[in-house]
């Protein structure tokens, strides 16, 4: 076995880490506060690679498979968990579903500027009646001649109030229900009956735009069906599957962030006499973090290696998905506890991340359906 | 314009462990670029975009220092030279001069040579002339900011706190001061490309170099001892 990273990537890392620490980190504040990430930051992006890293060179993207994702995404977060948003939805789900289903013209049209970051990407799944139970949508589309018309509502759509590219999900058949009666489409949002709802106000990831999206008879050429016809609930697992390992990658980087700080506050902060890091119960805290931490980035990257050898990942990416999302949330919970008061003020970013960790274990699908997705493998095979 | 771009290791000064009791300094990671040189190679790069031509990187360092000169792959460089041999273990400035003159002598032939007016250790600051004297080239030392127009440079140099405006015909050296360019992190594509292009390892026998033109034998300093300056 050899767990080692190639030489690339550890100078992929390398990268981003210096990027994330130069350019991210002075401005995480902001980018809550104001809750916009900047254009030149975003462009900035772009010129690294950042929004097309996963994908091979002949669709504009670095060719560093998942397991360069899951860097990207690790290090990024220890920046803007904001930033491993923008582009979790845009790379590991939308441009993800038109790499994995689309056909050459598609993938040349959309997906290599999307790649290069000249097209922002969104996702949208999620309904008003369609969260969890995602087989439950009711946008519909419908075929008129050469075109699709689609209507209904979509919601929590990360990116889609800034999106150039729109992945939606719409019945085409409702009688054969999820697997059959689905399809995907590639959506632009200057295509008539494209409508932009609410823009939500959420408790962290505030430099993302979440947002509702409405289609009134909204028309779009045949050709921007995505994937086979009716597959389209294949095609949104799928890609939901990629979502959930880089989902995972992300709250790892917050860990380490945290356990950093925490470590060099306990060594500074000095209580009784002596530093706090002098006493059991916070060298335990620390301990217990670092071996969540472990236990983290060891499934995190086992399972991007899955992927990128065309094995199935399913399952484990279900469980990188629950697993990260809960120890981190437990592990930035601990790392306010070590710096007390100063963890609590908005003047310190823990209380940023806090907030931002806590979507973790909600969207990509809540830890209870990762739970169903996991318990249906182990009943089907009796075990592990 | 064809440029070449010399480039040396450092200690990473993050990493680096002293002990005093042994009069010792360790170092504990990887070697990287000299952060001179990494401001050579971006101008370098940025020459090339405006003038066009090939950069060719060089590096007289140990074999395990070659990542080095895949990070000059992934700012730019074409074509990536590593001059390492044992034998070269030992060789005070002027040899290295000698051995790095040797290698730009095999290569095509050049219009401009860059490196740092110096290095992150050490301050020296002898190998761009020594090169330059070795190959019978023009130098400029420590330029801040330079033009180009057809084969002539005019550079203006920085030395402490006076500047000097001069013109120099190509082919020529240059040492520059860090300050010539902020080095651009590079893209990611870049650096997946990297570690797929080929360094060309040459040794002291690829450079016809002879076992006594080398090393501690050929070199003119020789060093007896090494302790740590008590700090003020």
């Amino acid at each position: 076995m050899d767990f080692a990273f190639s030489d690339e990537l550890n100078m992929l890392r390398e990268m981003v880490h210096k990027f994330t620490e130069q350019e991210i980190k002075p401005l995480a504040q902001q980018i809550d506060v104001e809750g916009e990430i900047p254009q030149d930051l975003i462009n900035q992006m772009a010129e690294l690679g950042f929004f097309g890293i996963c994908f091979p060179e002949q669709y504009g993207g670095a060719g560093a498979g998942e397991l360069g994702y899951c860097i990207l995404s690790e290090e990024v977060s220890r920046g803007s968990a904001s930033i491993t948003v923008l582009i979790g939805a845009h790379a590991s789900i939308s441009a993800m579903s038109i790499y994995l289903d689309g056909t050459e013209q598609q993938k040349k049209k959309y997906l290599v500027p999307m790649a290069q970051g000249k097209m922002i990407g969104a996702f949208a799944l999620t309904e008003p009646n369609a969260g969890s139970d995602a087989a439950a949508i009711e946008t519909t589309a419908v075929r008129d001649g050469n075109q699709f018309v689609i209507n209904g509502n979509k919601i929590y759509i990360s990116n889609g109030s800034i999106a150039d590219v729109i992945v939606v999900f719409a019945v085409t058949d409702k009688a054969l229900g999820a697997h059959g009666g689905v399809t995907a489409f590639i959506v632009e949002p200057d295509y008539p009956g494209f409508k932009l709802g609410r823009e939500e106000d959420k408790m962290g990831i505030r430099g993302t735009h979440t947002s509702e999206l409405i289609f009134e008879d909204m028309r779009i050429p045949a050709e921007n069906v995505l994937g086979q016809f009716g597959a389209g609930f294949l095609t949104a697992m799928k890609a939901l599957d990629r979502g959930r390992l880089g989902l995972g990658a992300g709250c790892l980087g917050s860990a380490k962030e945290v356990l950093a700080m925490s470590t060099k506050h306990a060594k500074e902060r000095i209580q009784f006499g002596k530093p706090i890091a002098e006493n059991q119960a916070i060298q335990w805290m620390l301990a217990d973090i670092a071996i969540e931490i472990y236990a983290m980035e060891s499934m995190v990257y086992r399972t991007a290696w899955m992927c990128d050898h065309g094995m199935r990942f399913s399952r484990e990416s279900a469980i990188v998905k629950a697993f990260c999302s809960e120890k981190s949330d437990q592990i930035i919970h601990r790392a306010i506890q070590i710096h007390g008061g100063i963890g609590y003020m908005k003047d310190f970013p823990l209380e940023r991340i806090y907030r931002d960790s806590r979507i973790n274990l909600i969207f990509e699908g809540t830890n209870e359906i990762q739970r169903m997705i996991i318990v249906r493998d182990v009943m089907k095979k009796g075990g592990y | 314009m064809n440029i070449i771009v010399l480039l040396k290791p450092v200690p990473d000064l993050s990493k680096i462990k002293v002990s005093r009791s042994k009069g010792q300094v360790f170092e504990t990671g990887k070697r990287i670029l000299n952060s001179w040189d990494r401001s050579a190679l971006q101008l370098a790069v940025d020459l090339k975009k405006d003038h066009g031509g090939l950069v060719s990187a060089i590096s007289l360092c140990r074999a395990e220092d070659s990542d080095i000169l895949r990070e000059a792959y992934a700012m730019g460089a074409d074509s990536c030279y590593q001059l390492t041999d044992p034998q070269f273990s030992g060789n005070d400035a002027y040899i290295n001069a000698i051995v790095l003159s040797q290698a730009v002598i095999k290569l095509d032939p050049f219009d401009l040579i860059l490196c740092g007016a110096q290095s992150d250790i050490g301050f020296s600051g002898q190998i761009g002339p020594r090169v330059a004297e070795a190959l019978n080239v023009p130098q400029i030392t420590s330029v801040v900011s330079l033009t180009v127009e057809q084969d002539i440079i005019t550079a203006t140099a920085k030395i402490n706190d006076k500047t000097r405006d001069q013109k120099i015909k190509l082919p020529a050296l240059l040492t520059l001061d860090k300050s010539i360019r902020e080095p651009k992190i590079p893209n990611a594509l870049m650096i997946m490309k990297a570690y797929k292009k080929e360094i060309v390892v040459w040794n002291a026998k690829d450079l016809e170099l002879a076992p006594d033109q080398i090393g501690a034998q050929g070199s003119l300093i020789k060093v007896y001892s090494q302790y740590l300056v008590e700090t003020i």
